[in-house]
């Protein structure tokens, strides 16, 4: 144990005799003084090296400097315990020093944590050691290189990132400089080294605040796209949830930009496209006896925003430049900000914010007004999307409740069409502003106006429009459907103008009067009659109707659009037109195809309607005359039994007369009884006719040949005094399905009427009758028919008589009840066929019989 | 004697029927309807009978003549049809009546045709009887 200690001792005292750098035992010289000054520069390294003054920190400090102190303490006391009995006081000094140099070091090392230190940890310690032994001496500057490689390899190998070649550098001026120039050279070095150390740090902090500054940006942007994307959000919730109307989403749009923006005043200005004013359509802040403000195109930052349809971003309102614009509304606002809301062209609108301070938007918030005006501008259209389709499902629904009402109760037409036409107007149903009715008359010349929907002037539109808009809210809530009541009105109203206790409107009164020749007229209402297709007209097109109709109407102005759509009946055949226009609407749309759709729809019920009630007229009609038929049958029949029993009589009485002795009483009564039976007879030959035309008896058909048919009764004709037959037959069979007998009793008829008209001027003409039978093909070839012409050369059929020849009890001859034509007529109609008379009169009468050929 | 039935719901027209039919060795009873005609029919022998077409229903008599045809084959039937039953009439004489008059007919006094037709008839019966008698 001694062994050892004295070894260490020994060990120690030599070194540090090297140390001092003196051989001489004892020799203290200056060298103490040296290392304290080289101790006080090494602080001051230290100090430059270790503390980064903007990371200095009291606490840091103090607890460093009270680790230097213990080390220090550990140093001295290693000194002086382990050596102090064999090195003298310089010497003791000397381990002092190296004691302070050990802490110096571990100092820095704790104060900094970067390379400067680790340079001193791993170099300049072992050196420092090195020198103290081996200084001058030829191994030392061995040792001195092999140390500082190690410490080079050390150094470049920690994660750390020193500066390698300054290292070795330092390494090699320290191993062959003296100690005091090498101390200064760290001096300077390493001043440099902080420097350019500081200044780079400075760089990447500046660095680093940029990117901060980049990415507080980034985040303040993602922020507000988020606030955006919102905003948009909501945006479309409301507007799927507020549709059809757009004041919800303006008022969404409008809070979402504000907040965004941060501006405590916002409004929408809407775009009057009636008067070009600008009218607060959304608001949010503004100050509520401003609500009705309307502004002008050009007036005001809205207004010329407006005009220009450019956006405006104002930072100071109270600057010069704006004095002569800015209309004071919001007395607070100091900057503002506003930009059009454009379609395609046509201005909607402005959105505008305001607010207090200068200078409170940015082009950044003029980006996001723009973005939020292409939003409402987007929710206009999804708007008139909505409206379209709602329109589309209106007029059906419409439609569909005044056909359920029509066939629920029966009305008269006039009712039904003005239903029709309500349905038309209203705008819960199609939504025009006129609808006008013209019939064709019975014989296909003329369009009459039949009846209107709709106002004759602005005024009055508007003052309807006005009426029905305050009823509104009463409608909507006592029933279903809106419409309903509207047509519960149109009832009142037809029964009112039935009743004479109103006048119709102006319109519909002026339009009674018009008449349309249909062969003179041009333009849409004719190209609808002849195609049976809507025809549009267009707000620019000239048109000879719209003249027309501006003589009924007294409008004034001429430019819009119309539509005509063609009643159709039965057989393709044109009943009436339907006119229709949008005529004083705010918003004069035009008619497009999807109106197209629903205005044939209206037509085609009109059209039916039409056709229904004259179809119910004429079974009307028919039916009387069906009773009266039945009535006459009666009649005929009660008639002609009492005629059957006062016949029977006479015969009794002829009996009677005939047993009388006396003879000339025998002869008159004989007489008077022969007259009474010829009454009789021509009272039972009327009776027979009349119970003929009043209750025909059912048809007995079969096929036959209209030829055979004729040719029995030109032979049968022959025998008796009659005038000759000539007959006309083609050669090929005409087989129809008839009954002979009724067909051959209606011929014999013609031939009879015949007979009798040629009569009387027998005697200084040539009578003859003419029976020529034809076979008639259809144009379309698919149906022939059998013509039949009785002609004869009488004196014919006066003009006007033609028209009721085959009326029952009209008769052109003496003899015969007059019902004989008539019978044949319904004989041949009851054949499918047809009969004309189409002789010249003077020339003779002509029959035309046309029936069906068995195909 | 000849055994007449007259047919007829119109009272005043039977009475001339009846009178028509009357005449030396002829009794005639009348019927106011098809049915009683019927019943009629069934419990006594006609030798003629002359019946109305159309009475309760629109063809009674011809049920009056099956009838009578029925109970005796030799019974000769006269039906008087009214305007525009030509069919029936068809059927009428293939059922086996001796004639049809149509009673309104313009041109012939009825009447005066029945009774010309019903000594016919009877005769026309006789003829049949030992007709068949001989066979």
């Amino acid at each position: 144990m001694e062994k050892v200690l004295k070894l260490t001792s020994d060990t120690l005292r030599k070194v540090f005799s090297v140390s001092i750098g003196s051989t001489e035992p004892g020799f203290i010289g200056p060298f103490p003084y040296l290392l304290l000054l080289r101790w006080l520069i090494l602080l001051g390294i230290a100090a430059r090296f270790g503390i980064h003054w903007n990371e200095y920190s009291p606490e840091k400090h103090i607890q460093i400097l009270s680790l230097l102190g213990i080390t220090a303490l550990v140093a001295l006391f290693a000194t002086y315990v382990t050596i102090v009995p064999n090195i003298r006081r310089s010497r003791k000094l000397q381990g002092l020093f190296i004691g302070l140099d050990v802490s110096l070091i571990t100092y820095s090392y704790f104060l900094s944590n970067n390379t400067q230190s680790d340079f001193f940890l791993f170099y300049y310690l072992p050196i420092f050691a090195a020198n103290e032994y081996l200084g001058g001496k030829p191994t030392f500057y061995v040792f001195g290189i092999i140390t500082g490689l190690f410490a080079a390899v050390l150094v470049l190998m920690l994660p750390t990132d020193p500066d390698p070649n300054l290292t070795i550098i330092g390494l090699l001026l320290r191993v062959f400089l003296p100690r005091e120039v090498f101390f200064i050279s760290v001096v300077v070095t390493s001043s440099f080294l902080v420097r350019r150390e500081r200044t780079q740090r400075e760089e990447l902090s500046r660095r680093e605040a940029e990117v901060e500054t980049l990415l507080n940006l980034r985040n303040q942007n993602l922020e507000r796209r988020n606030e955006e994307l919102e905003a948009l959000d909501a945006v479309d919730h409301v507007l799927v949830a507020s549709a059809p109307n757009i004041e919800p989403v303006l008022e969404i749009i409008l809070k979402r930009t504000q907040e965004i923006v941060g501006a405590p005043v916002g409004i929408v200005m809407w775009h009057n496209l009636w008067d070009g004013t600008l009218e607060l359509k959304a608001q949010n802040g503004y100050p509520p006896d401003a609500y009705s403000t309307k502004q002008k195109m050009g007036q005001g930052i809205i207004g010329k925003v407006a005009m220009t349809k450019q956006p405006l971003l104002v930072h100071d309102i109270t600057k010069k430049e704006w004095s002569s614009v800015y209309l004071k509304v919001v007395p607070e606002t100091r900057s503002e900000l506003a930009v059009p809301i454009v379609d395609g062209n046509i201005l909607l609108g402005v959105l505008d914010v305001q607010h207090p301070k200068p200078s409170a938007f940015s082009q950044e918030d003029l980006a996001l007004l723009q973005t939020f005006a292409v939003q409402i501008v987007i929710a206009v259209h999804s708007m008139s999307i909505y409206n379209d389709l709602e329109q589309q499902i209106r007029s059906l629904r419409s439609l569909s409740i005044i056909t359920s009402r029509i066939q629920d109760i029966s009305y008269d037409t006039d009712t039904v069409l003005r239903f029709l036409l309500t349905g038309l107007t209203a705008g819960e149903g199609i939504g025009f502003s006129r609808a006008m009715l013209f019939l064709t008359s019975d014989d296909g010349t003329k369009l009459v106006g039949k009846m209107a929907i709709g106002a004759q002037t602005r005024e009055e539109a508007e003052a309807i429009w006005a009426r029905l808009d305050s009823q509104k809210p009463n409608r909507a809530t006592h029933h279903e459907d809106p419409l309903l009541p509207l047509l519960d009105e149109s009832e009142m109203f037809a029964w009112a103008l039935r009743e004479r206790r109103q006048h119709d409107f102006p319109l519909s009164e002026a339009l009674q009067d018009v008449v349309i020749p249909i062969q003179m007229s041009k333009g849409a209402i004719m190209e609808c009659l002849s195609d049976g297709k809507v025809v549009i007209v267009e707000e620019s097109e000239e048109d000879v109707f719209r003249d027309e109709i501006e003589r009924v109407t007294t409008s004034g102005d001429r430019g819009y659009s119309f539509a005509c759509v063609p009643l159709v009946g039965k057989g393709r055949k044109s009943i009436g037109v339907l006119v229709v226009d949008n005529r004083f609407l705010f918003n004069e749309r035009s008619i497009n195809k999807k109106d197209v759709n629903n205005l044939e729809a209206y037509a085609t019920v009109m059209a039916m309607s039409i056709e229904n009630s004259r179809l119910i007229s004429r079974l009307a009609d028919e039916q009387k005359s069906a009773t009266w038929r039945d009535f006459a049958a009666r009649l005929a029949h009660i008639i002609s039994t009492r005629i059957v029993a006062i016949d029977g009589a006479i015969t009794q009485f002829r009996s009677a007369v005939l047993e009388q002795a006396d003879r000339d009483l025998r002869e008159d009564l004989d007489n008077l009884t022969r007259l009474l039976s010829d009454s009789i007879h021509k009272a039972k030959l009327v009776l027979r006719e009349l119970r003929q035309y009043a209750a025909p008896a059912d048809l007995n058909t079969t096929k036959l040949d209209i030829k055979e048919l004729i040719l029995k009764l030109q032979r049968e004709f022959q025998f008796s005094e009659n005038f000759p037959i000539d007959v006309i037959l083609p050669d090929t069979p005409l087989v129809i399905q008839g009954d002979t007998l009724r067909l051959s009793d209606a011929f014999a008829e013609l031939i009879n009427n015949a007979q009798q008209s040629m009569q009387p001027e027998a005697s200084y003409r040539e009578c003859r009758i003419i029976i020529t039978a034809t076979l008639e093909v259809s144009a379309n070839m698919q149906s022939s028919m059998v013509r039949l012409e009785f002609a004869d050369t009488g004196p014919g059929i006066p003009e006007e008589e033609k028209k009721h020849i085959f009326d029952p009890l009209i008769s052109t001859k003496s003899k015969g009840s007059g019902l004989g034509l008539a019978i044949v007529k319904g004989v041949i109609e009851r054949h499918d066929g047809m009969i004309e008379e189409c002789g010249i009169p003077g020339d003779g009468a002509c029959f035309i019989v046309r029936l069906p050929m068995i195909s | 004697m000849a055994k007449i039935l007259v047919v007829d719901d119109e009272s005043d027209l039977r009475g001339q029927l009846k009178w028509a039919a009357e005449g030396t060795g002829r009794e005639v009873i009348e019927a106011d309807n098809g049915k009683q005609a019927i019943k009629l029919i069934q419990e006594h022998n006609f030798d003629l009978v002359i019946t109305d077409l159309k009475m309760e229903t629109e063809s009674i008599g011809l049920d009056v003549l099956k009838a009578a045809k029925e109970k005796d084959i030799l019974t000769q039937v006269i039906v008087i049809t009214a305007y525009g039953t030509p069919a029936i009439s068809v059927d009428a004489m293939r059922l086996g009546a001796f004639d049809y008059l149509e009673r309104s007919a313009p041109g012939t006094e009825s009447l005066e045709m029945i009774r010309l037709k019903v000594p016919l008839a009877l005769d026309y019966r006789n003829a049949k009887q030992k007709e068949m008698r001989m066979k």
